[in-house]
This record gives C-alpha cells, sequence and structure tokens, in this order.
C-alpha cells in the first residue's frame, strides 16, 4: 500500500516536473522569439515635411536654428549646421506635437548662387526617442537658404521604421 | 629598477626633445628660406564669436623668385565662418573668354553686382621688359568677387585694376574648396601669363594685400521701396580659440612648376569686448 503510494507520489512529481520543464522550454522560446517578433511589429512612416527654420545664433562656422515643421509630423524643429565653401553638413531635431522625436543627419549642397540660395540634400535619421526609439530612415529634401538672414524652408520627404 | 630606468628614460627624453627642437627649428629656417612670406590679422577690436575683416598680407621677393606666379591658395582656419557671413549675396559670372584674355575692356567690377565683392587689397607688381630689361613698378587696386557655383564649388573672380603707370584692367578665376584640419577652405586663384605681352614683358607679383570683409566693402539692398547701402557682416571668428590661434597657409605656384609655401599664426582676440572708454 505504501509502495504504491509512494509510486504515485514519483509519477505526480515527475509529471510536475515535466510540465515545469516544458513551461520553460516555451518561455524561453517566446523570448528568443521575441527580438523577431518586434521586428515584425516595427512600423513605417511615409514622411512629407515642411520645416521653416530661423537663425537663432552663429559661432563661426556653424549655425544654430529653430522653427516649426508642418505635414505628417507637425511639431518644433532645432538644427545645428556646420558650414563650408561646398556643402553644408548638420543634424535636425525634429519633436512632433503627438510625442517622441527624431534626429536626422543632413547634407545639403547649394543650386544657386544668391541672396535666397537653392539648395537640395539628402537625410539619414539617427536616432529617436519615445515612440521613435530605435527609429531608421532616410530621405531628402529641397529648399531656400537666406544667405544673409539664414532663413530656411525645405520640403523634406523620407521613410522611417520604428 | 625604476628608478634606474626613469634615469635612463631621461637622457633619452632630453635627446628626443634636442631632436625634435632641432627638426622644428630646421622647418622654421626653411620656412624663412621661401621665397613669400604672410601676414594674418583681425580688426584691432576683433572679438571671438564676432565678425571681422581679416587681412592678409603676401610678400614676394623677387630676389628669391625666379619666376612669375600662376598660382595662389590661401588657407583659412577651420572654424571661420567665410561661407556663414553675409559676403558674397550675388555671384559675379563672367565668360570663360576673359579669363583666357587675362587682358580685358570693361566697367567697374567687370559690370559685377558690388554685392559680391568679398575682398578689396592692393597689389604691387614688377614688369620686366623684356628688350632692355627695365623693371618698372606697378600698382593696382585688387577685388576679389564670389564667382559662379560650378559642380558644387563656389567660384572665385579676381578683377586687377591697374592704377599708374600702366593701368590695366586683369580678370582672374579661382574657386574656394573644403580643406582638412587644420584648415577649413582654401581659396585659390590662378594667374595666367596675359597673353600677347609674353614677347614683350613678364609680370612678378612683389605684394599683394587683401581684406577679406574689408570695412569699405557696400552691399546695396532694397528697404521700403528704397535702395540702402549697408556694410555686410565680416568673417565670422568661432567663440573658441583654436589651439595655438588661427593658422593661415599660403601656397604659391610659379610658371616653371615651382611650389613656395608660408603658414602665418594669427594670435586669438579676446572673448568679450574691452571696455572703450568713450571711445
Amino acid at each position: 500500500m505504501q509502495t504504491q503510494w509512494l509510486r504515485r507520489r514519483r509519477a505526480v512529481v515527475a509529471i510536475a516536473a515535466l510540465v515545469a520543464a516544458m513551461i520553460v522550454v516555451w518561455v524561453g522560446g517566446v523570448s528568443a522569439a521575441s527580438p523577431s517578433g518586434h521586428a515584425a511589429k516595427r512600423r513605417s512612416m511615409s514622411l512629407k515635411d515642411t520645416v521653416s527654420l530661423h537663425l537663432t545664433k552663429k559661432n563661426g562656422n556653424v549655425l544654430y536654428e529653430k522653427g516649426t515643421a508642418t505635414g505628417t509630423l507637425p511639431g518644433t524643429v532645432s538644427a545645428r549646421f556646420v558650414t563650408s565653401a561646398t556643402k553644408v553638413t548638420g543634424t535636425v531635431t525634429f519633436r512632433p506635437y503627438s510625442g517622441g522625436s527624431l534626429t536626422v543627419s543632413a547634407v545639403g549642397y547649394a543650386q544657386s548662387l544668391s541672396t535666397v540660395t537653392r539648395i537640395s540634400g539628402t537625410l539619414a535619421v539617427r536616432k529617436g526617442s519615445g515612440r521613435f526609439k530605435n527609429a531608421l530612415g532616410s530621405g531628402t529634401f529641397t529648399g531656400t537658404a537666406n544667405r544673409k538672414t539664414w532663413a530656411v524652408t525645405v520640403h523634406a520627404t523620407a521613410s522611417i521604421t520604428y | 629598477m625604476r628608478v634606474r630606468s626613469r634615469r635612463h628614460a631621461v637622457p633619452g627624453l632630453l635627446a628626443a626633445l634636442w631632436a625634435a627642437t632641432a627638426l622644428i627649428a630646421t622647418i622654421g629656417s626653411a620656412s624663412a628660406a621661401e621665397p613669400i612670406r604672410i601676414a594674418t590679422r583681425f580688426d584691432r577690436d576683433a572679438v571671438l564669436g564676432s565678425p571681422t575683416a581679416v587681412a592678409v598680407t603676401l610678400q614676394i621677393d623677387p630676389r628669391r623668385a625666379k619666376h612669375p606666379l600662376n598660382e595662389v591658395r590661401l588657407a583659412y582656419p577651420r572654424g571661420l565662418g567665410v561661407v556663414s557671413s553675409g559676403l558674397g549675396l550675388a555671384s559675379c559670372t563672367r565668360p570663360d573668354s576673359d579669363f583666357v584674355k587675362v587682358l580685358i575692356t570693361a566697367p567697374r567690377l567687370g559690370g559685377c553686382s558690388p554685392n559680391a565683392v568679398m575682398a578689396l587689397g592692393t597689389a604691387r607688381a614688377l614688369v620686366k621688359l623684356t628688350t632692355g630689361g627695365q623693371e618698372i613698378p606697378e600698382f593696382a587696386a585688387v577685388t576679389l568677387l564670389s564667382g559662379a557655383l560650378e559642380r558644387g564649388r563656389l567660384g572665385l573672380v579676381v578683377y586687377v585694376d591697374g592704377q599708374r603707370p600702366f593701368g590695366a584692367k586683369l580678370a582672374f578665376e579661382g574657386e574656394v574648396r573644403d580643406l582638412g584640419p587644420p584648415y577649413g577652405g582654401e581659396l585659390t586663384v590662378r594667374l595666367p601669363a596675359i597673353p600677347g605681352i609674353e614677347d614683350l614683358a613678364t609680370v612678378y607679383v612683389v605684394d599683394m594685400q587683401l581684406t577679406l570683409g574689408s570695412h569699405a566693402i557696400r552691399y546695396t539692398e532694397r528697404r521700403g521701396g528704397r535702395r540702402v547701402r549697408y556694410h555686410p557682416e565680416g568673417v565670422l571668428l568661432p567663440s573658441r580659440c583654436p589651439r595655438r590661434g588661427f593658422r593661415f597657409r599660403v601656397r604659391v605656384g610659379f610658371v616653371d612648376g615651382g611650389e613656395s609655401t608660408a603658414t602665418s599664426v594669427t594670435p586669438c582676440p579676446p572673448a568679450v569686448a574691452t571696455p572703450s572708454f568713450g571711445r
């Protein structure tokens, strides 16, 4: 009688261990699979924004600007541009009213030489925060820069995933 | 053991220092032997973080430089706001034939907008006549203008307006390029021989003084329907000084293919304006 009870107890323990092992394996499997699960959940977005910036500070060949964006991601924008003889490089941070932020690198080239100069270039998403954390993407822009006031207006299009 | 190795290290260090000093002295004396010299300075009241004029003086020793110049390249320090200045708001576009002929007949500034002027200065040349070997000094006013944008490069046009005794008007072209640290960019001007006078005379530029963002530059703009003259903002200094000051470099090419380099360091202006005491 006692032997039978012992056998049943061993069987219960074995089943419990098996169930526990299965749970561990299942949980482990899910966690291992989770990155691809997240990757599958990445969203994509096509941005089409008009950015208007005004000069806030000049420091040698560096221009600091602030302004607003209207379009897909309306919000405030701040930028730091380094001017050189052949191009303008810089970082532009979008802070949409809807939350989060996107920081892009931009390289622009003058297309004409007059007080109001036509510019065009490319941009690449460098980093983001909030809902745009881990954002990736690239795009292009065209617009004008007033070389007297350094007021800049550009139309940017970009595709991002986040 | 450590003490002994340090004792051994000290003479080694001294030897290395001596070698470095000797090397620097050699480079310095080699520079002194160059036929060219450059001096650069900012406005007397220049302040870090503010616009200034940049005066560049280039001297060429005609006894050491056996051949005339055919190119001048001026490298300016990184961080200096040449493009971000208020200079060169218009572009001076001239037909290519002007730069081939060199000797031109044109109105003041070659008919270009005064808003294209980036620098004003003077030059002195020795005109050596082929027959008789007579050397006649010629004085000229020099104007550097922003030129057309070509292949993404900012073009330059230089007008030399001879004053006396010949009074020739010359046009040269060049461009601004980006340059690696410690420089930010380089102004290049090509100075080909003047066609038609090669058999008569050779022109040796002996000194040139050019002020980028000169206070004598006047631009015009429309304000409230009226044309207003104003002084454009000069070259912007960064708010921090580069280590060991602002380094400039000039490289000149001679018609025989030779090259000569000279450098200059402009000391840092103060970070804030000194009180003027009612000046």
